[in-house]
């Protein structure tokens, strides 16, 4: 027996408890209505959070935590997610958005009484971006200038003459970016190509690469330390780009990026002054998220990793933390060193990382829940509860999506990647099957970005479906091979599943395998794509199109399809040079439309916000990441005295 | 007697040196990475943290130093998920929640249990007997994580009496702890009442009450005593598992006791806390178990150890 199947049973008897409540023709609310007698806020917050240092996390429930302890340059508008002042009182963009010039405000200070300047900002971005620090959200600082190359451990090349940093010869505007690593490999590749054979690999594994092998012996040599036995492969133009690379490098300094090369700078105490990677029109959008708040050096320096412990704790949000219980609570309280504590409402704030979606119901429903975050209700109690008032829906900035594995056949064929799309019915997913309030996704990039429209993605066509796949070769499915979509262990994934399944083989006549796995063995089998079909899913971190497209722009872990392409790529740093913002839209739009072409995804539907909250919680207000600042909240015990005002 | 508890000592040595091994390959080995989330770390983060906790050592080497710290330094080593946790923390932060939702399910089966099997024994046959019987039966039978949700539903989510889940006052304890106890209540039951009746037909009781000894003084002090051995044997084992954290309940419960951080440390690959308290359970049980055997000699004169 596992905690998962007593889990479910739980669900099944929570769904008996939910049906038992009377619903007499009026909308009422659910369960238990006695205000809290405190001032305090009880949350149902998902998860463990993993640190309370906003540089070692990049999760959800986090987030809702840190935001509360920690203030960056500016924080989200609760309804439209717009950056509002917060350490900053105000911001501009110079230079055609290549430089942008923060004004702090005077007089806010850290918990322990020290005064926020722009140094905390240097310390703090350069603390994010340091390798050694290891920060998961570290790619968030790329926009910043020399942000990648910090991260990524790169050297630039100074003439030691002249001082003069070489440019990239296929863009005069970038520095030449290289390694020390990289200039010893690309020397021993030129030394190799002078003495040893050049042949191409044999395994099927590294098809088109070549190998080096030593005329006398017969044996394989590396390319990079010969001590260790990796670097056996390399392509063919590698070799002309190491003679390229020992050519440039001759007699040049290799001056490793530094932190302090980050492209912020501090005017004066008050002034900060940030300079791009590229024109990033859409900057002050990024800020209001953690990985921009500042963290105490004061603390970190004194305490090393512990500096999160409640004791040692030093913030310069609304809120400190007071006590962090695992897996039971983590309690934040008021802080009175807050520059705006006059809108903080709420004296305390008890997070429940509560990963068992029925226990968030039972919880509410008895009481002890005066909120719940968005997506920690059970599927299949989501339509009952949507009944009650309490129950908040919404558009969500989220795609559920399905990973072609394009390293793989069938899927490597463009017509295969089409077909599959066009056979999936993903009005009846949305609608019919899961029917939460998600909306049926053609395109990748979730609809309400101010100022994007994406492009019109193709309609559920199984006739075209059915063309393109015999042009592919297999006319009504004879000859495609079997195939396994995988997904984890949740009921919702398996839905979604059994119905591309019927859809595939119904249109298509393709026989499809389900694969349910553990979470952890579905993640590590997705990052070494071995799958051909595989669940996925993205969440936008900031409030432009590039949080999703990016995704497919380079191959990283969170882009399983394996599907890189120039195309996509360079249109996406067109997109990221054009200072015009509509244009740039423009741009991002063809780029989100050739990816869809492409069909490397198949997306399925985008997410809703689903969430109870109690009816004396105000000020809260659902919106497309789910965030909700606790400045501004209020609770209102008299809420059922005044007529109850409309559903935002 | 100090013999044989030195003896005992000895052997747990290798006991736990297997368990040890063991966990540590299995989770070790099992697919995934104590850093894997939905939204990927970066490959170079992934490293960085593999070379800041060993793991990025080849696995005999990992296994090595592991033993090593954990042996010669008496370090159970970090939490890999948590920066701020180590295992030792997570330990003594869960250990005592655990025990004491264990030790009062376990002080409710005792009072329970040894009761209804008394009053049934003395009532062999009788309709309280039948009734103690049947309920005993039902408490084996009826699985912890169908009793819990089914108390939760009745007694928190209609009548609002407790609440349905969480901890922190003795409000709390009452569900999951009789929850916990229906097992053991019902086993106790049964081994009293059928202990109880095998020696209230022995000779020596009869002798007992042949002196003219009062009834009471008969029960408590000649025939209880010699009929609870086999509750005692079973305590052993069963406050082990009670103290060391039951993962169905403290789930079920919402219980920061050391079986739900097992589970939640198993599930996120966390993989020194796993096998950190996999010892401390294994240590737990060898411990119970050789109380329960020192206990067995000071109850009945008829067992010496050698």
């Amino acid at each position: 027996m596992t905690a998962k199947s007593s889990s479910s049973l739980f669900l099944l008897l929570a769904a008996l408890a939910v049906a038992g409540c009377s619903s007499d023709g009026n909308r009422t609310f659910f369960g238990r209505l006695t205000p809290p007698k405190e001032s305090v806020l009880v949350l149902g917050n998902a998860a463990e959070p993993r640190s309370l240092d906003p540089h070692k996390t990049a999760g959800v429930p986090e987030a809702h935590i840190l935001q509360e302890l920690q203030e960056g340059l500016t924080g989200y508008d609760p309804k439209t997610l717009a950056p509002i002042p917060a350490l900053a009182t105000d911001w501009q963009s110079q230079e055609q958005s290549k430089v942008w010039i923060f004004h702090l405000r005077k007089g806010a200070i850290f918990s322990d009484g020290k005064a926020i300047t722009t140094a905390d900002f240097l310390y703090s971005w350069r603390r994010i971006i340091d390798p050694n620090t290891a920060s998961p959200y570290a790619s968030l600082m790329y926009y910043v200038k020399n942000g990648q190359a910090i991260a990524d451990g790169k050297a630039r090349l100074v003439d030691p003459a002249t001082q003069i940093t070489v440019m990239d010869p296929e863009d005069p505007t970038q520095v030449f970016l290289t390694s020390d690593q990289e200039i010893a490999q690309a020397k021993r590749v030129v030394q190799l190509t002078a003495t040893a054979d050049f042949v191409a690999a044999k395994d099927s594994e590294h098809l088109g690469k070549f190998q080096f092998k030593d005329r006398k012996t017969g044996q394989f040599l590396s390319v990079g330390d010969p001590s260790k036995d990796l670097d056996l492969y390399v392509a063919k133009e590698a070799r002309e780009q190491a003679a390229q690379l020992v050519t440039i490098s001759a007699g040049k300094q290799v001056v490793a990026f530094k932190p302090e090369d980050l492209g912020i700078s501090a005017i004066d105490p008050y002034t900060l002054r940030v300079e791009m990677q590229k024109p990033t029109a859409f900057f002050a959008k990024m800020t209001p998220h953690y990985a921009f708040s500042i963290v105490p050096q004061q603390a970190i320096e004194k305490y090393g990793e512990l500096w999160t412990k409640p004791k040692n704790f030093v913030g310069c949000g609304p809120y400190k933390v007071i006590e962090v219980s695992p897996y039971n609570q983590v309690v934040l309280q008021k802080s009175q060193t807050y520059w705006d504590k006059e809108h903080v409402h709420i004296d305390k704030i008890v997070m429940l990382p509560i990963q068992e979606q029925s226990q968030n119901v039972n919880l509410y429903r008895a009481g002890e829940l005066d909120s719940i975050y968005s997506g920690n209700l059970p599927s299949a109690l989501i339509r009952e509860l949507k009944r009650y008032k309490d129950f908040q829906g919404g558009p969500q900035f989220s795609t559920y999506y399905y990973s072609l594995n394009v390293k793989r056949r069938p899927f490597n064929d463009i017509r295969v990647r089409r077909a599959l799309n066009l056979a999936v019915d993903k009005e009846a997913i949305a609608y019919k099957y899961i029917g939460r309030g998600e909306l049926p996704a053609t395109t990748f990039v979730p609809p309400g970005i101010a100022g994007y429209v994406p492009p019109l993605g193709p309609k559920y066509d199984p006739e075209k479906a059915r063309k393109l796949l015999s042009e592919a070769g297999f006319p009504g499915g004879k000859g495609f091979p079997p195939i396994t979509i995988y997904y984890n262990t949740l009921e919702a994934h398996r839905t979604v599943a059994q119905a591309v399944q019927r859809m595939w083989k119904e249109q298509l006549h393709i026989d499809v395998e389900l694969q349910n796995e553990e979470w952890q063995t579905f993640q590590a089998r997705r990052e070494r794509r071995d799958f051909d079909v595989s669940r996925d899913a993205w969440v936008g971190d900031y409030m432009d199109p590039s949080t999703f497209l990016d995704l497919l722009a380079e191959d990283t872990l969170n882009n399983h399809s394996g599907w890189a392409d120039p195309k996509f790529s360079k249109l996406m740093s067109q997109a990221d040079a054009e200072p015009n913002e509509q244009k740039r839209n423009q741009l991002l739009k063809e780029a989100e439309s050739y990816l869809i072409d492409q069909a490397p995804i198949v997306p399925v539907y985008f997410y809703a916000l689903n969430y109870l909250k109690k009816p004396w919680v105000k000020g809260w207000y659902p919106n497309l990441l789910d965030q909700h600042p606790l400045k501004g909240v209020t609770i209102d015990p008299d809420w059922n005295k005044q007529p109850i005002a409309a559903k935002p | 007697m100090l013999q044989f508890i030195l003896r005992r000592l000895l052997l747990a040595i290798p006991v736990l040196f297997a368990v040890l091994t063991v966990s540590f390959f299995l989770v070790r080995l099992a697919p995934g990475s104590p850093f894997a989330e939905e939204r990927a770390y970066p490959a170079a983060v992934i490293a960085k943290l593999n070379e800041k906790y060993g793991l990025n050592k080849p696995l005999p080497e990992q296994y090595l130093n592991y033993m090593n710290r954990v042996i010669l330094h008496a370090d159970l080593g970090p939490s890999t998920r948590y920066p701020d946790r180590n295992v030792s923390d997570v330990i003594v932060q869960g250990l005592p929640n655990s025990m004491i939702l264990g030790a009062t399910a376990y002080l409710i089966a005792l009072v329970l249990g040894m009761g209804a099997g008394i009053i049934a024994a003395l009532r062999q046959n009788s309709g309280v007997d039948y009734g103690a019987m049947a309920a005993a039966v039902l408490g084996v039978s009826i699985p912890n994580f169908v009793l819990g949700p089914l108390l939760v539903i009745g007694l928190s989510l209609s009548l609002y009496w407790l609440p349905p889940a969480r901890w922190g006052d003795f409000s709390h304890l009452i569900l999951p702890a009789f929850t916990l106890s229906a097992l053991y209540t019902a086993y106790i039951a049964r081994l009293t009442r059928s202990g109880l009746v095998e020696v209230l037909r022995s000779d020596y009781i009869r002798t007992a009450r042949a002196k003219g000894l009062r009834e009471s003084v008969v029960l408590f002090r000649h025939a209880l005593r010699g009929s609870i051995l086999p509750v005692v044997s079973y305590s052993g084992p069963a406050l082990a598992f009670l103290l060391g954290g039951t993962i169905v309940v403290e789930k079920l419960f919402l219980i920061p006791g050391l079986g739900n951080f097992f589970i939640e440390a198993a599930n996120a690959r966390d993989c020194f806390i796993v096998v950190g308290v996999t010892l401390v359970v294994a240590v737990m049980l060898l411990v119970f178990n050789l109380i329960v055997d020192i206990i067995y000699a000071l109850i009945d004169p008829r067992i010496a150890y050698k």
